[in-house]
């Protein structure tokens, strides 16, 4: 038979490794046509660097404190799988719900889209799946016949306890307010936080069977010594003494820290200002104590010594307060209480200008002298500061600097104390304080069974921490080795490393607010719902645009781009699991897959 | 390497507009060319197209407008500019386009064969074949200066890989002396929003046949220009072309008629036929339109053989370049029968030894036996 | 005539290469003609890259079938066979390689050479550290290898014609022309 009449009886999905050979025009077909496929043909023998597949830590995660896997659960709001989203979440925390309001969200600042537009609208999503999701009861290991004790139910307290009990330990929380959630119910005004959404995420601690003691001051209501039954003790105690302004007339009546003001509010108690009110500061305390008083009627003035760029408070928070009708006074600072029978009449202050910066970077204020001038007012708020109180604390903590001294894992000088939140450090943020409890409560949980706690360091810190995976952790301390769907290198995905040909500008989801005209309605004292709750979550849609935006830095998602351009049909979807598998026959090691992935969850190796 | 020969010649020459889509071989040509727009050292205008079609579309438009204009292209994508090939002959523009010669397709190839230019020999385009590098170099300059006396376009043409992708050595010549042998395109009658002209309309029956008349004419006086032109070449910068030329050929018994770099290698195996005393020569081809009918009648008289490689083939008929020199030649006494050998087809190599069986069997056929013969074919 | 062949995979440079090679001749006198295969090149496919040296201008313009001398970047080529085909009795087969030439078998007809240009280069920081550019490192190695052409007239080239880094590329070239073994 001649080749011709072999090449028509040929097979086309043959593997045409045996060519065919034309001696020449005799036998040759008279049209171009393939004689089989090509898979004889391993290209892959010409490679010398193989691309595979791994993620990154998306810059979110570790710029988030509390180690948030913020890319992960912005996947799963993309996809509308809310629940899982939310209880993704809560793998780390549990108080999102605080936290999509309240946070302060030093991930946006990290997110890799501000260098190309502006960043992905992460503090939003929070509270989005949190209001969305339903939550979920974290499952409870088996008891260890362990037990701790938490002084304290803020947030280093809540999260500390959270995670202690996720690992089968009796926690009971104490508390010496009414209430639990420390500054976050008593500190954070219901109109930033609602109450009833606090309490809700502080149900599910309750669900998991964590005992929650309020209204028992540790110290004066049970001893240090009834302590002793728990194997392990932690600290959450916060801050609450407000630092004094230094200044004559400051014990007046009508003098009050915002602390003060913030917290009788929270407790129902009548509170009388007067007309008009000072409120001095910059920070958060000083704004919501003076957003607070607009909601009692009174007309606020905040006098901060430095300027309006300065302020340590949240941008967001000021301009609120601005457009609420706060009066800012800046580059001011109070000199003397002007008192009448002991009573507040009028702040005198002087002027100040910025000179040099000082250590914090902030530009340090000189008086100038010569320009007094006296405010009338009614009552002053002071919120320059807040200070811990260590009078109660057990004999024998070693403290230095207005902190209690602790190492690594939060351990205190004494072995069976640990101690975290503002009590300890800087800055007092929720999301600082979140990642302590979860810190103590790695410390506590392994020292309870005798493990290094810097092992446990090594295996669970994000990129170049300090931030640490919950996540991670509960595996490894069961000795699991967690089955991801696709390999990770524990660095973080930088910007540059990005293909941006993949991207395009698109706007910044912006959160709704309830309207000025609404607000300014309802924020009359004898209006009932004066503290009504000012931010407005996202829609679905919203959500769904928001969670677009995000470029899943250093993760795959299975955009096929990989597939779409091989040249070789050597990358192919899995049919029945996560990703792509590669074929190392015919891959020839081009990179083309690895240049064109847009979120560099590719890379090229040495075989 | 020779794409880059042309480059420098569009430079040399001061192109203004530059319109081109990619194609191998050809791609370096426009790729250098749209460096030296973005340079800065080449003050043109440089239009990335989506097709063929549209890059001679815009070398029209810009020829019109009394641009001096350039693109290049291969194969398929000189197939494709058909129908405006016509145009812009019928239009009487002086545009220079490069083809590098590139087998048609399928089966798909890249590599050359000089049917893609051949077939467009009816569009009304001048075309010139090139042995050399230096050869693209220089006739790139000279076509504009033929093209723009003539208002006729004109392709220059040259086989893939061996000269687009080889590097030798050219002389590429200073600015200042292809500034006083090219001077700027004076277009007399142009687009001009002043002078509100249409170009290119109806031509009733009365009129078409003398316009035809007059684009044969500029054809019939192309051949004394480009002779002109080339003069001058040599004059000014040694290096003498001519629309046929001769090697070895004056006592030559037997003549290769070759063109582009198939003559290079003939020259080789007629070098070793010399050495042992044997009469061969060969008559190089330049010109395929104006096609040199006087020449060839004047050169292939009183010769014992004539034997054409054909590095093309017509289906149906044979090889171009012989049929050509059929057609030339026909009735001229003492010319012997042309014979026609297609060699090289989609890139095959022409090698000194395929020379030598041309000449072998050349030796062997006194008369026509055959329209054309198969060289090295497999059975 | 002089045909030189270089074999490696595409994106190793052995068209530059070869390029760079026969500017560096045509500066010292002789006419030179440089060519890739022509065909379609993709990266990590097996491909050469031809160099012709003359007294005289040169006319042949086939593909070269039986060169004189070969340049091998990538080693593990040399068990196809391609490089060695047609090549000519006593011509050089230049290898990149760590190994000596005696490490080669099955070259008893030709003279090998080896340098270990890969290193040399990944020193010199040619290209990436697991896939160094080892094409203008070997030229060097191959001016000492022949006697072709000066080491010189090689490192003035690269000088010339390499966008990037040409001083560690002549650098890395110098130290190829003093390290390379010959193994004749």
């Amino acid at each position: 038979m001649s080749e011709k009449e072999k090449l028509k009886n040929m097979d086309p999905n043959r593997n045409a490794h045996e060519k065919l050979s034309f001696s020449g025009i005799s036998d040759l077909p008279d049209i171009v046509i393939s004689t089989g496929h090509m898979t004889w043909n391993e290209t892959g023998t010409w490679r010398y660097m193989k691309p595979r597949y791994r993620n990154l830590v998306s810059p979110c995660v570790v710029g988030c404190p509390n180690g948030q896997d913020v890319e992960a659960w912005i996947r799963l709001i993309s996809e509308g799988r809310y629940d899982e989203a939310l209880e993704k979440n809560m793998e780390e925390s549990p108080i999102p719900g605080v936290c999509g309001r309240a946070c302060f969200h030093p991930c946006e600042k990290s997110c890799n889209r501000a260098q190309f537009d502006r960043s992905v609208s992460i503090n939003n999503l929070e509270r989005f799946l949190s209001d969305h999701g339903t939550r979920k009861v974290p499952k409870v290991a088996a008891a260890t016949a362990k037990s701790v004790a938490v002084v304290g139910s803020g947030p280093a307290g809540l999260a500390c306890a959270y995670h202690l009990r996720r690992m089968g330990h009796a926690v009971t929380i104490y508390e010496a307010a009414k209430e639990p959630g420390g500054v976050l119910r008593y500190g954070i005004p219901d109109y930033r936080l609602p109450r009833d959404m606090l309490a809700e995420e502080i149900d599910v601690l309750k669900k998991m069977g964590v005992e929650i003691q309020c209204g028992v001051r540790v110290g004066t209501d049970v001893t240090w010594k009834d302590m002793e039954r728990f194997d392990r003790v932690f600290l959450g105690t916060g801050v609450h003494v407000s630092r004094a302004l230094g200044i004559s007339g400051e014990d007046a009546q009508g003098v009050m820290s915002g602390l003060n003001l913030l917290k009788k509010v929270a407790s129902g108690e009548d509170v009388e200002l007067g007309e008009r009110v000072l409120v001095i500061g910059g920070g958060n305390t000083a704004i919501d104590a003076a957003r607070t008083a607009m909601r009692l009627d009174a007309k606020v003035t905040i006098l901060y010594r430095r300027s309006r760029e300065e302020m340590p408070a949240h941008d967001d928070e000021v301009t609120a307060a601005e457009a609420e009708g706060v009066v800012f006074q800046m580059l001011a600072a109070p000199s003397k209480v002007v008192t009448e029978n002991n009573r507040v009449r009028a702040l005198e202050c002087v002027k100040v200008k910025l000179g040099q910066p000082d250590e914090s970077g902030r530009r340090r204020p000189i008086v100038i002298e010569g320009s007094n001038f006296t405010v009338p007012c009614d009552t002053v708020v002071t919120a320059v500061g807040e200070l811990a109180d260590f009078s109660f604390l057990p004999d024998g903590l070693k403290v230095e600097n207005g902190a209690i001294v602790v190492d690594d894992s939060l351990k205190t000088s004494n072995e069976r104390y640990f101690a975290g939140g503002d009590v300890v450090e800087q800055p007092h943020t929720i999301v600082n304080a979140l990642a302590a409890g979860k810190r103590a409560a790695i410390g506590i949980d392994c020292s309870l069974r005798g493990g290094s706690f810097e092992e446990a360091l090594a295996n669970i810190t994000l990129a170049t921490g300090p931030a640490l995976s919950m996540r991670q952790y509960l595996a490894y301390r069961e000795h699991k080795k967690i089955e991801e769907k696709v390999p990770v290198v524990n660095e973080i995905c930088e910007y540059e490393t990005l293909n941006m040909d993949y991207f395009e500008q698109s706007e910044r989801v912006r959160k709704a607010v309830v309207g000025l005209t609404e607000r300014m309605q309802t924020m009359p004292a004898s209006a009932p719902n004066r503290f009504k709750e000012v931010e407005l979550g996202l829609t679905e849609e919203q959500a769904a645009k928001a969670a677009d935006r995000c470029f899943h830095c250093g993760r795959c998602i299975e955009c096929d781009n990989c597939y779409i351009f091989c040249p070789d049909a050597s990358v192919m979807p899995k049919t029945d699991e996560f990703g792509y598998a590669i074929d190392d026959y015919h891959c020839k090691g081009c990179g083309v897959c690895v240049h064109e992935c847009p979120r560099n969850a590719m890379e090229m190796v040495r075989e | 390497m020779g794409n880059h020969a042309v480059s420098w010649g569009v430079l040399r020459s001061r192109a203004q507009v530059i319109a081109a889509y990619p194609i191998t071989p050809q791609t370096q040509i426009v790729e250098e060319l749209s460096e030296m727009c973005a340079d800065g050292d080449l003050d043109a205008t440089f239009i990335k197209v989506e097709s063929e079609h549209s890059a001679m579309a815009c070398c029209i438009g810009a020829a019109q407008a009394g641009a001096r204009t350039f693109t290049a292209t291969s194969a398929q994508g000189l197939a494709l500019m058909h129908e405006l090939l016509h145009w812009a002959s019928g239009a009487r523009l002086p545009i220079v386009m490069t083809d590098v010669n590139r087998a048609m397709a399928p089966g798909w190839s890249i590599w050359a064969d000089q049917l893609d230019s051949l077939a467009q020999r009816d569009t009304g385009w001048m075309q010139m074949y090139c042995e050399s590098n230096q050869e693209v170099f220089d006739l790139t300059v000279c076509s504009y200066k033929i093209a723009e006396q003539l208002d006729l376009p004109i392709m220059v043409v040259y086989d893939a890989f061996l000269l687009s992708h080889t590097s030798e050595v050219v002389d590429i010549t200073d600015q200042g002396p292809i500034d006083d042998f090219l001077p700027p395109r004076q277009a007399e009658l142009k687009l001009d929003p002043g002078k509100p002209y249409a170009f290119g309309s109806l031509v009733m029956p009365e009129y078409y046949y003398e316009m035809r008349y007059k684009l044969q004419e500029a054809m019939e006086r192309a051949g004394g220009v480009i002779d002109s032109v080339l003069e001058e070449w040599a004059e000014r910068f040694g290096r003498k072309y001519g629309q046929v030329e001769g090697y070895k050929l004056d006592d030559a018994d037997i003549v290769l008629v070759t063109s582009g770099t198939t003559t290079s290698t003939t020259k080789y195996m007629v070098n070793q036929y010399r050495e042992r005393g044997e009469k061969v020569g060969i008559l190089k081809m330049r010109t395929l339109r104006p096609f040199p009918v006087e020449r060839v009648r004047k050169e292939l008289a009183g010769r014992k053989r004539v034997l054409v490689i054909d590095k093309n083939m017509s289906p149906g008929l044979g090889g171009v370049w012989a049929q050509e020199l059929r057609a030339a030649t026909a009735h001229i006494p003492d010319v012997p029968p042309i014979q026609c050998y297609i060699a090289g087809l989609g890139g095959r190599d022409i090698r000194p030894e395929t020379v030598r069986d041309v000449i072998e069997h050349g030796k062997t056929q006194e008369s026509l036996e055959k329209e054309y013969h198969w060289i090295q074919l497999k059975n | 005539m002089i045909e030189i062949r270089i074999h490696g995979r595409g994106g190793q440079g052995a068209v530059i290469a070869s390029k760079i090679l026969a500017s560096a001749v045509f500066s010292e006198g002789q006419y030179v003609q440089s060519f890739p295969a022509f065909g379609v090149e993709r990266r990590g496919a097996p491909v050469a890259a031809f160099t012709r040296i003359d007294a005289a201008p040169i006319l042949i313009r086939n593909n070269i079938y039986e060169p004189d001398h070969i340049m091998v970047l990538d080693p593990n080529l040399l068990a196809t066979g391609i490089c060695t085909d047609g090549l000519k009795k006593g011509g050089i087969v230049l290898i990149n390689s760590e190994n000596t030439p005696d490490f080669f078998k099955g070259l008893d007809d030709f003279r090998v050479a080896t340098v270990d240009a890969g290193s040399i280069a990944a020193k010199h920081r040619l290209g990436s550290p697991s896939y160094p550019i080892v094409n203008t490192t070997i030229l060097g190695a191959f001016a000492k290898a022949s006697g072709i052409v000066s080491i010189d007239a090689i490192i003035s080239c690269i000088g010339d014609q390499v966008p990037i880094k040409p001083e560690a590329n002549a650098e890395s070239a110098k130290e190829a022309f003093e390290s390379v073994i010959l193994g004749y």
